[in-house]
């Protein structure tokens, strides 16, 4: 009796073990650290649009020195 | 080699002597190199060195002349200290030439009443008396100076090589160049009608001169204060000129007065502070205060002892401005007296102001019996009854340096030539004379980083103010403004450069692909190829206007923007598995979309929080006093707070969200985390508004220290344009730190089951901690010198507040624009090296510092 039961107990805890092993819990997100590897990401990512906006910035503004404006040709009402 | 052999080529045993010579050569130029940039970084020093050294040279002395003359009341100099005059006390001027002390003019008074009172200006240039009949006369003393041609010289000068000075007539003569002669004579002088002020005898007198000194004005006033009797007189003698005939007319105040000394006599009095205050100092120590409100009345609304015990007030005078008076005690202390605003706990005279010792300088053992001000600059020099001059820079309370000078009596006159280099002292039979240089007086320990009490302030201040409002106040060369400026501009741009660019770093070196990084690592190098002067200008002129109007926006996406990433973080973690491992090269590609949304969030949330927080105006919430404080700490406080719970949830609290973790699914755990996200956003706002409540319930502010008026340069907009400036240089350090960390170790980790992010933080970044810090520590020392950012966009205001929303003016921008308008060889000029000097050291503090540490980081990391 004593050892059926025994080995019953012993399954019972391989199993578990093997399911713990096995299955992802929630542990195993945890340790990814996904949010802090968003939040270095995202900093990289400021960093990139902060390069690029600025550089388009001055290109959006400084080229247009290379294509004149047309002059505004105003008219009065009296000519 | 042995393939050379093989093919039958003879294996060369000797290096060629290309090789040696190259060698040698190249070994040579290193060493000249290497040994050429220290000597040239020593010569730099060197150079600011000696340039500032001569700040602190003492005033240099020349030895004394004594001359025997009469006994004068008031003696004056001319520029170049060849003809002096002397007031008799019979009221006549005498001429006299300053080798042999012979007579060469005499100007009569034509009066035979007694001289009772007598008065000269700072400058030497007027002189009041006071009569015993109750009149003052005045007259003008000029000096003429006229350059002649050699054939101009009348046939009684003898001017030879031998002898290039001489005294004919009333005039001396000298050499000015090879053929010309300076003729210096004083002109007639001619004394005013007398003008009748009381029926008894004027006992002390001030007098000031018109000056308005327009010749095409209409009118002048003339300013006379007098002490007559018990009473204290204040007059105006207003000369209207109309078709070629003027009139006068007198306005007369008077006001009782206790005479404070037997024979009634007080030692000084001064009309201050443009003519509305006077202040009669007596022997016995007290300062009378009389008030003259324009044209209406005079009246004592002040007594006040300027010494205590059996010291006495034995001598005093006005300071050039006439913002102060000068008082000399009997136990050789020189004090400096100012009127300025009562503070709240003082106890306020009728008109809200008060006598206020501001400077108090010891500067011998022995009862001062002379002073005099300087009318170049804030210089007083100080006789005392041993014959020692002392010449000191009042504003700062610095004793430049003494002299001795041996006469037969007490010097009772001291005299300060109209350039401010000779010195005349007096005695009632002799009169001693010697040119000194007085150096740079204003460069004391405590002018440059004390606090000084200037003229026109009501308390000490630190304060750079290079270039003097009028020629009669002092510059201020506070170098603390400097170096705070620069300090400030350093702290906000390092809050912002740091977290960008050390993240940055990090996920570029461990979490993107070789390809990427390649990529993505020149593109954020580029921002170094970029002038700062274009950052400082696009800081100021395109980003100032846009901040001001959206600021509540870019306050709030600095802390939306970290928040939405980790949210998306979060949310991230609900997909599953498979389809996490094959989303995952789009992860940053993810980030860069989140940025626009939490922009977009910021945007939407600013306009609902700005009229929750400050009645929809936070720029206007800034600028007043008014509006309740909660929205200030709010401003402050949920940061605080978000970052408090961010490190208990890492901290303490990790160890219970541990086990939770271990026990659940992972997407019910995903769900979990969204849920505390929230429920820990949610305690963050609830807690911050009710301290934020707390503190603005208890009357405390924010404004006045860390948020004030907003100024549309100021310390946010550098914080993001220098920041942008040193990115790049932490980045790229940062990230060849990580890089160097050798590849066995990621792999041992991440064998033994270990996440990438567990790698991350537990391995990789502690073994490159001291590249790390390098990194910091390099972009704070570009920070610190950076010029033409701050020049650009901190608004070049030399202010000491913490207040992020306004501007300030850093070591580097003084520099760069008042070198170039400082006169060479000046002590503003000189104090500019010294910044620069103090700039060297804190660059080298924080290089120091930053190596030291980075000593112990190697050391501890190669031991792993």
């Amino acid at each position: 009796m004593s050892d059926t039961a025994d080995n019953t107990a012993r399954t019972e805890q391989q199993t578990t073990r093997r399911s713990r092993r096995t299955l992802e819990s929630g542990h195993s997100l945890l340790s990814r650290g996904e949010p802090q590897i968003w939040l270095i990401g995202g900093m990289l990512a400021v960093c990139i649009i902060m390069i690029v906006g600025l550089l388009a910035l001055i290109l959006y503004r400084g080229l247009p020195a290379f294509w004149p404006q047309p002059v505004h040709w105003l008219v009065l009402n009296d000519g | 080699m042995a393939e050379n052999a093989y093919a039958g080529q003879k294996r060369r045993k000797q290096t060629p002597w290309s090789v040696k010579f190259g060698d040698a050569l190249v070994s040579r130029i290193i060493a000249v190199g290497g040994i050429g940039t220290i000597v040239a970084i020593l010569l730099v020093v060197l150079v600011l060195v000696g340039t500032a050294f001569p700040l602190l040279n003492s005033p240099q002395v020349e030895s004394w002349t004594k001359l025997n003359t009469t006994a004068y009341s008031k003696v004056g100099i001319d520029a170049d200290g060849v003809l002096l005059w002397g007031l008799t006390s019979e009221g006549d001027i005498e001429v006299r030439e300053t080798v042999g002390a012979e007579i060469l003019a005499t100007f009569g008074l034509g009066s035979d009443v007694e001289v009772t009172a007598t008065y000269q200006s700072i400058d030497g240039r007027t002189v009041a008396l006071g009569f015993e009949d109750g009149t003052i006369r005045t007259a003008r003393i000029e000096f003429d100076d006229a350059l002649l041609s050699a054939d101009q010289i009348p046939d009684g000068v003898e001017l030879s090589e031998q002898s290039p000075i001489a005294a004919h007539e009333s005039a001396i003569w000298q050499w000015f160049d090879s053929t010309s002669v300076r003729r210096t004579q004083l002109a007639e002088v001619e004394w005013s009608d007398p003008v009748k002020l009381a029926d008894e005898a004027v006992l002390a007198i001030d007098f000031l001169p018109d000056d308005s000194s327009n010749r095409f004005a209409r009118s002048s006033t003339q300013r006379a204060f007098a002490v007559c009797g018990s009473q204290a007189i204040y007059c105006t003698i207003t000369e209207k000129k109309r078709l070629g005939r003027s009139t006068t007319s007198v306005d007369k105040f008077e006001c009782d007065i206790e005479p404070r000394a037997e024979d009634g006599r007080p030692l000084q009095i001064s009309l201050l502070n443009n003519a509305s205050q006077a202040v009669i100092v007596w022997p016995n120590g007290t300062l009378d205060r009389i008030t003259i409100e324009d044209d209406s009345a005079i009246s004592l609304v002040e007594s006040h002892p300027a010494v205590f015990g059996d010291t006495t007030v034995t001598s005093a005078a006005t300071l050039l401005a006439r913002q102060t008076i000068l008082c000399g005690t009997s136990d050789g202390t020189l004090q400096g007296w100012a009127i300025v605003r009562a503070g709240e706990d003082q106890q306020a005279t009728n008109d809200g102001l008060l006598l206020a010792m501001t400077h108090s300088i010891k500067t011998s053992q022995q009862p001062i019996t002379s002073i005099i001000s300087s009318s170049q600059s804030h210089v007083a020099a100080v006789a005392d009854a041993a014959g020692q001059i002392a010449l000191t820079y009042v504003t700062n309370d610095t004793l430049l340096g003494t002299t001795q000078v041996e006469l037969d009596a007490d010097i009772d006159s001291l005299t300060i030539g109209p350039d401010g280099e000779i010195l005349l002292a007096s005695t009632p039979g002799q009169t001693a004379l010697t040119s000194f240089d007085i150096g740079h007086p204003e460069a004391s320990l405590k002018g440059y980083f004390g606090k000084v009490w200037y003229e026109a302030h009501d308390e000490p201040k630190y304060i750079w103010q290079s270039s003097a409002a009028t020629e009669e106040s002092e510059i201020k060369l506070s170098l603390m403004p400097l170096v705070f400026g620069t300090m400030k501009a350093t702290l906000y741009a390092m809050l912002i450069s740091v977290p960008l660019a050390i993240f940055a770093a990090i996920y570029t070196s461990e979490f993107l692909s070789p390809k990427a990084r390649n990529r993505v690592k020149p593109v954020v190098e580029m921002m170094a190829s970029l002038p700062s002067v274009v950052l400082g200008y696009v800081a100021a002129l395109v980003v100032a206007p846009h901040l001001e109007a959206h600021l509540m926006t870019v306050l709030l996406s600095l802390l939306v923007v970290p928040c939405m990433l980790v949210l998306s973080g979060h949310l991230w973690g609900l997909l599953p598995g498979q389809l996490l491992i094959r989303l995952q090269s789009w992860r940053l590609a993810l980030m860069f979309v989140t940025l626009p949304v939490s922009a977009l969030v910021a945007y939407g949330l600013s306009g609902p929080v700005e009229s929750w927080l400050f009645s929809s105006d936070l720029v206007g919430w800034l600028g007043s006093e008014d509006g309740s404080s909660f929205g200030g700490w709010m401003l402050l406080l949920v940061p605080a707070c978000a970052l408090i719970a961010s490190f208990l949830l890492s901290g303490p609290l990790s160890v219970w969200i541990r086990t939770y973790a271990s026990r659940s699914k992972p997407r019910a755990f995903a769900v979990f985390s969204i849920v505390r996200y929230f429920a820990v956003a949610a305690a963050v706002l609830l807690i911050a508004s009710a301290i934020a409540a707390a503190l603005s319930g208890a009357g405390m502010d924010l404004r006045g220290s860390l948020f004030d008026t907003y100024q549309d340069k100021n310390a946010l907009l550098v914080g993001f344009a220098l920041g942008f400036c040193v990115i790049p240089i932490i980045y790229t350090i940062a990230d060849d730190a990580l890089q160097a960390v050798p590849r066995q170790l990621r792999s041992a980790s991440l064998g033994c089951g270990a996440t990438p992010w567990q790698t991350t933080m537990r391995v990789v970044v502690p073994s490159a901690m001291s590249g790390l810090f390098s990194a910091v520590m390099i972009g704070l020392g570009r920070a610190v010198g950076e010029t033409m950012v701050v020049l650009c966009a901190a608004g070049n205001t030399p202010l000491m507040e913490w207040n992020i929303f306004n501007g300030f003016k850093t070591l580097s921008a003084a520099l760069a624009t008042e070198l170039p308008e400082a006169a060479k060889g000046s002590t503003h000029f000189r104090t500019l090296f010294l910044a620069a000097l103090v700039l060297f050291v804190l660059t080298l503090i924080a290089n120091t510092l930053a190596e030291l540490v980075r000593i112990r980081f190697r050391k501890r990391a190669s031991q792993l």
